[in-house]
């Protein structure tokens, strides 16, 4: 990264922040909007400050204490409030949060808008004045819309802001306004799992307040890892806690993770792309042995056996009936999985046996081992495993899916309008809109219309760096956007040059949480709120996204249905009301609550609401939302989709396109997983020296696969496969599978010689293919070979 | 003299560092400088059985270790020109009025503790965030801890709560210059000598390898 | 390797340097001297000036190691616990009692005879500055140094960088016995250092994970310079013993003694660099913390 020169950075805060009175009046004058940071009356004499951490999409919702002088965030601490009982625990913000003064003053911010000056993707920009930014496109867009119409213009996917005023759904409102703009469903991180959910259960909503955890006797952890990604503030406390109230805690990951070593008594490696068939040969082993919970079977569930299948469809393949091979010829026993997943015959009947006789159990399913080919399966399978051993709608249990949380914070809250484009297109899909929109069908996932009138032609990239950085494909995907006559504008609005930013036509610099108003609350799980205060003015030329949307409304003539005549403190203001509307009615009043300094509005939980209680007590009269209002082991709606090689309507081990198990194993023998890194939030973070420092961008493998390739610890290694060539050292550890290697994803691309990159991207390795039935991200299902490198 | 210590519960560590950030936080740390560590102690083997099923013999576990003010600091001993010195609170300080910079505190400290700075030229650790044990607060790896896996007090109340036992696997045996750490260890530690449990982190603890 | 290494290797070299050459004199030449009555020559005062130079530039070298050199006056301070803080007692000691000597021998050229004893407590605090310049290294956090074979390196360096350089002083000037037993030790010292090599990397073999990577740092990233200090050890025997046998009592002939002599003197100083620098690349902690 080079020699930093924060003197740079700290003399043009300091500029900014002595200008600050002067600016404000400025803009008050100039825009007719107040941006109004927190007052000195506000502030507390000793100057630290109760504020959340910008959390991009962290699975965190944490708590700051930040040290303001003159000007500067001087020092962070977190939630220190007293108690840190189990029903409302202390919001520890982790080594994101605490590294946050060196991302807040990184001297490669964006200072001022840009415009690209050579060809597309070159990177070659030059400032650019926020008018002229703005006007140019403003101008653009309305072109785009006269020539093509809204349902070319596309706000991707982007997660890299959840304080609900900021990131993309500022905006989304504003084109709306324009007219619409073509909108996409599912997400990177859970298309398969959101989807899978509700084809068992009619519904995401199958988890529990996680209080709940400490009734558990029995967890398995199954390609969960909250203690390094932070799936909830506390969700690794929580089973430390579960486990010392007596629950034996199993943790299923081809990788020691760190929730394994903190949380586990009993770690099980296994191949990635391999969970359904270990949670078929579980099954089987409790058909045979009769352990599952046949009274539960009988009263909730559909399609576990012949005598249960829907009316019509009697004479399909029941769940038994896979587990037997009765229609396959393959019985789905401990031995078939072995070979499959690599784990011991012995290890899986024991893990059958102990996770169907032990009450309650929770099968808690992560999200990794979605983000694969038929990633649809292990959805279905954990659903179908935590229902046939009775554990679903009881303490203690565990219904798995995606388990939303009854009562659950809210994924968007700023109202957007709504959208006169009623097309959709599966998120990961946008790339396939650029190059072929326009023969897009349902079988490719297009919802809303039967065709694109127009393949995208603008994409106004808000918060996300999945143009390029964090697409399947990486490559691939620069490719298309290299590519001036498919997207003829593209507008990148980010805190920093991003792989995705060097593709832009035109750069608008945002300023972080710490410069703006916001609010946050819990993610997936949690009762709380966050507050984040304007702390300081924006650096340089920065503004906050929504002042962004603001102003191009301003040039759009849209000012006023844009803004309701508020600004990022006033829009605060009134999400907090909305929240206490619709959540939390023991909220305090906004301007209160900025004076107390208390940060984050906490319900501490003593009674946690479980999920189907009342389904399970009496199934008659509470049915699911299912078809058949019973848990839908067996689908009919799947099966009417006549595709069941890879869309079974029970649920199934496929092997997947890319696998040890495959001719392009001859080539690419090792399997490559991207998992979450502690150091990073997906891409956000990769260019902070503290966290570069604790967690270097490394391939993680086994000793006997190193050896193999006569690699040592830290030598250089060449990972790649046909899609492309990363060089990175090596960490040799025995904490993973042999035959598998971990790149942890989220590292930004460096391209280097021969077009290698040197900066440990995955997705110069991984995919554009999707799953079948969710139009999923597989980005997980890569086949690589690794070697040494020489120069 | 009260004598402070921390207790490490490693049977909870999960490594995520947040400790060793806090610290760099609190102490304007650049990168280079640790006075809290947190070592990835890792050993074992994989067998395949007939079938071509893996099993593993793993051990894996974490120490978070900063400065143990120990109550025979060989760092004390080491130091030519007295400014490592046990100061009034019973907290091992270097006085850096009088720090040559020679680091042999460096070499003497079984556990790492004392940082070179290159840019000031004198040797600079952990003090207990001093300040704040001043105040009656804990110290900030203590108070930032993600799994409640670190606490802090004197060690007298720190064995009353969490027993006598101040060892672990690799750490060097602490009856050679008796560090107030009060350890829980890891199930792991137990099998860390029989599967050679080493540091396989060595390049985040330590600069150069 | 770092950089503050490279200036502990000079300082300890060039220490080790001057003590061996103020021993050896004392012992070989000066001693002999004494007993025999003759007067102490002037061109002695070479080897004072050398061993006096080579002290000072060791010192020069120590401060360069120091990151903050400006409180070098507080590291006699700790003399009660502190091993470095008694060496640098000691290397005070020693180069003030040299200096003394080294300047008597000038203003008061005729009391040389008399002045031995202070020769001889010079020499004594030399042999007290390498006992105490070894015992800095001997400490548990250092497996790799903290054995007898430390000090009895040290010694040997000493020695043999004290008695080769003596050699060549005393070409065509020193006495037919005083070469003899100079050049037996210019050959003869490397020889029990070479010999004890290979007891050394057994020992070290059996010091657990800290010996084990010891020799895997010596064989992995120091390989050229393992074996050139072996190369060089062993030329250096191979010239001395040469030396010896070019020894003739007619001391005309002596200048044939020349070249060995100069070739001795080179590889060996040669290869106690070497073998200090690889000393200092086995700076390991036990287990690695």
């Amino acid at each position: 990264m080079g020699k930093h020169n924060r003197r740079d950075f700290i003399k043009s805060t300091a500029l900014v922040g002595g200008a600050a009175v002067v600016s404000t009046t400025l803009l008050q004058d100039t825009f007719g909007l107040k941006t109004s940071g927190i007052q000195a009356s506000d502030l507390p004499a000793d100057g630290w400050i109760r504020t959340g951490c910008p959390a991009h999409n962290c699975g965190g919702r944490c708590l700051l204490k930040v040290k303001l002088e003159k000007g500067r965030i001087t020092r962070i601490e977190t939630d220190d409030r007293p108690g840190d009982t189990p029903a409302d625990p202390q919001l520890r913000a982790c080594i994101r949060g605490r590294s946050y003064r060196r991302r807040q003053e990184h001297p490669d911010r964006l200072k001022y808008p840009m415009i690209r000056t050579g060809k597309r993707g070159e990177g070659k920009f030059r400032q650019a004045t926020w008018d002229e930014a703005l006007d140019k496109m403003a101008a653009e867009m309305k072109r785009i819309r006269e020539s093509y119409g809204n349902e070319s213009m596309f706000v991707p996917y982007g997660t890299g802001s959840y304080s609900h005023i900021n990131g993309r759904w500022p905006a989304v409102r504003l084109m709306n306004l324009f007219g619409g703009a073509l909108d996409y469903y599912n997400s990177y991180s859970w298309a398969c799992i959101s989807k899978a959910t509700p084809t068992v259960y009619g519904t995401a909503v199958c988890g529990s307040q996680r209080q709940d955890w400490l009734n558990s006797r029995y967890i398995l952890m199954w390609g969960w890892n909250p203690a390094e990604m932070r799936d909830g503030t506390n969700s690794d406390y929580f089973i430390k806690l579960a486990r010392r109230n007596g629950a034996k805690v199993v943790c299923i990951d081809p990788r020691m993770t760190m929730s394994a070593v903190a949380l586990a008594d009993e770690w099980i490696p296994i191949r990635p792309g391999t969970d359904t068939a270990l949670m078929s040969a579980m099954a089987y082993v409790m058909v045979r042995d009769g352990i599952y919970d046949k009274e539960f079977v009988d009263s909730h569930c559909i399609g576990f056996d012949s005598s249960q299948m829907p009316k019509g469809f009697e004479k399909e393949e029941s769940y038994k009936d896979y587990l037997l091979g009765t229609f396959d010829g393959t019985p789905k026993t401990p031995e078939w999985a072995s070979k499959i997943t690599g784990i011991q015959v012995g290890v899986i009947e024991r893990i059958a046996i102990e996770f169907a006789t032990t009450k309650p159990a929770m099968l808690y399913q992560g999200y990794g081992m979605q983000r694969r080919a038929y990633g649809e399966q292990p959805v279905r399978g954990g659903c179908v495993l935590a229902a046939i051993t009775g554990n679903v709608g009881n303490h203690g249990g565990w219904a798995s899916g995606i388990a939303l949380q009854p009562n659950g914070p809210f994924w968007s809250i700023f109202p957007t309008f709504d959208n006169p484009v009623k097309a959709k297109i599966p998120t990961f899909l946008w790339s396939e809109a650029v190059i072929r929109g326009t023969s897009l069908t349902a079988k490719e996932g297009l919802t809303g219309v039967e065709r694109l009138n127009s393949n995208i032609k603008m994409i106004w990239a808000v918060a996300s760096n999945i143009l390029v950085n964090q697409h399947g494909n990486s490559k691939r995907a620069s490719r298309i956007l290299e590519d001036e006559s498919l997207v003829e504008l593209i507008v990148v609005q980010d805190q920093f040059m991003t792989e995705s930013g060097k593709f832009a036509d035109i750069i608008l610099p945002a300023c972080t949480h710490f410069e703006t108003w916001g609010l946050q609350d819990g993610w997936k799980y949690g009762e709380e709120i966050i507050l984040l205060p304007q702390l300081m003015e924006p650096y340089a030329e920065t503004r906050s996204d929504y002042r962004i949307c603001a102003d191009l409304a301003g040039k759009l003539g849209l000012k006023e249905e844009y803004t309701e005549g508020l600004d990022e403190k006033g829009w605060t203001r009134r999400i907090w009301n909305d929240y206490r509307a619709r959540r939390f009615p023991q909220m305090p009043d906004f301007d209160q609550f900025v004076k107390s300094n208390q940060g984050a509005y906490t319900v501490a939980v003593t009674d946690p609401a479980i999920s189907f209680e009342k389904f399970r007590i009496d199934p008659k009269a509470h049915p699911l939302p299912t078809e058949s209002g019973k848990i839908e082991i067996f689908s009919a709606a799947l099966f009417r989709m006549e595709q069941p090689e890879s869309i079974p309507a029970v649920p199934k081990y496929i092997q997947e396109w890319e696998s040890p198990f495959g001719p392009e194993a001859r080539e690419f023998p090792l399997q490559a997983i991207g998992p979450h890194y502690m150091a990073r939030v997906h891409s956000t973070h990769d260019n902070v020296d503290w966290l570069k420092e604790a967690f270097p961008q490394r391939v993680f493998m086994n000793p006997g696969d190193a050896e193999a390739r006569k690699l040592k610890d830290g030598d250089p290694v060449k990972v790649f496969n046909e899609r492309g060539t990363l060089v990175i050292p090596c960490r040799i550890t025995p904490r993973i599978m042999p035959g598998v290697v971990s790149i942890p994803q989220g590292a930004w691309t460096q391209s280097g010689k021969n077009g290698y990159d040197f900066g440990g991207n995955i997705n110069n390795l991984s995919s554009e293919r999707w799953s079948p039935l969710a139009f999923g991200n597989a980005q997980h299902t890569i086949m690589v070979q690794a070697e040494k490198f020489t120069g | 003299m009260t004598r402070y210590g921390f207790h490490f519960d490693a049977s909870a560590c999960s490594g995520c560092k947040t400790c060793q950030v806090a610290c760099k936080d609190k102490n304007d740390l650049p990168s280079g400088m640790r006075y809290r560590r947190v070592y990835e102690i890792c050993g074992g083997d994989w067998e395949k059985d007939d079938s071509g099923a893996w099993s593993p013999a793993v051990t894996a576990y974490n120490l978070s270790v900063a400065c143990n003010h120990c109550e025979n600091p060989s760092c004390v001993n080491a130091c030519p020109t007295k400014a490592m010195h046990v100061a009034e609170d019973g907290i091992v300080k270097v006085d850096p009025a009088k720090c040559v910079g020679c680091r042999y505190c460096e070499w003497a400290c079984p556990y790492g503790a004392p940082q070179y700075n290159p840019e000031k030229g004198i040797m600079q650790k952990c003090d207990l965030c001093a300040d704040y044990v001043a105040q009656g607060k804990e110290p900030v790896c203590v108070s930032s801890c993600l799994m409640r896996a670190l606490d802090f007090d004197t060690i007298e109340v720190l064995e009353a709560k969490y027993g006598g036992n101040r060892d672990i696997h690799p750490l060097p045996d602490s009856g050679i210059t008796k560090p107030a750490l009060v350890i829980t260890p890891h199930p792991g530690a137990a099998l860390g000598t029989a599967r050679k449990a080493t540091i396989i982190n060595r390049e985040e603890v330590k600069n150069g390898r | 390797m770092e950089g503050k290494d490279w200036s502990l290797i000079a300082f300890t070299l060039l220490m080790q340097l001057s003590a061996g050459l103020i021993v050896i004199y004392d012992l070989f030449l000066l001693f002999p001297l004494f007993r025999s009555k003759v007067e102490i020559p002037w061109r002695f005062q070479w080897i004072l000036l050398i061993a006096l130079a080579a002290a000072i530039l060791g010192i020069s070298a120590s401060l360069m190691h120091l990151g903050n050199p400006l409180n070098m006056f507080k590291s006699a301070s700790n003399l009660a616990h502190s091993w470095l803080s008694r060496e640098i007692a000691s290397v005070l000691l020693y180069t003030l009692l040299l200096g003394l000597v080294t300047l008597l021998h000038f203003i008061m050229p005729s009391a040389g005879r008399s002045l031995k004893w202070l020769v001889d407590f010079t020499a004594i605090a030399g042999l007290v500055l390498i006992f105490v310049m070894s015992r800095i290294y001997m400490i548990p956090t250092r497996p790799v140094w903290n054995s007898i074979f430390t000090p009895a390196g040290f010694y040997l360096t000493a020695i043999i960088l004290g008695a080769s350089l003596l050699l060549l002083f005393q070409i065509q000037k020193g006495s037919f016995a005083s070469q003899k037993i100079l050049a037996i030790l210019t050959f003869g010292v490397p020889l029990i250092q070479l010999a004890l090599l290979p007891f050394f990397m057994s020992w070290l073999g059996q010091q657990g994970s800290a010996g084990s990577e010891g020799l895997h740092v010596l064989l992995n990233y120091h390989l050229a310079a393992f074996y050139s200090r072996l190369i060089l050890l062993l030329l250096g025997i191979g010239c001395g013993l040469w030396a010896f046998l070019t020894i003739r009592s007619d001391l005309t002939q002596d200048r044939f003694l020349f070249i060995p002599a100069l070739l001795a003197w080179c590889f060996l100083f040669a290869s106690q660099i070497l073998d200090r620098y690889l000393f200092y690349a086995q700076n390991l902690s036990p287990e690695g913390f």
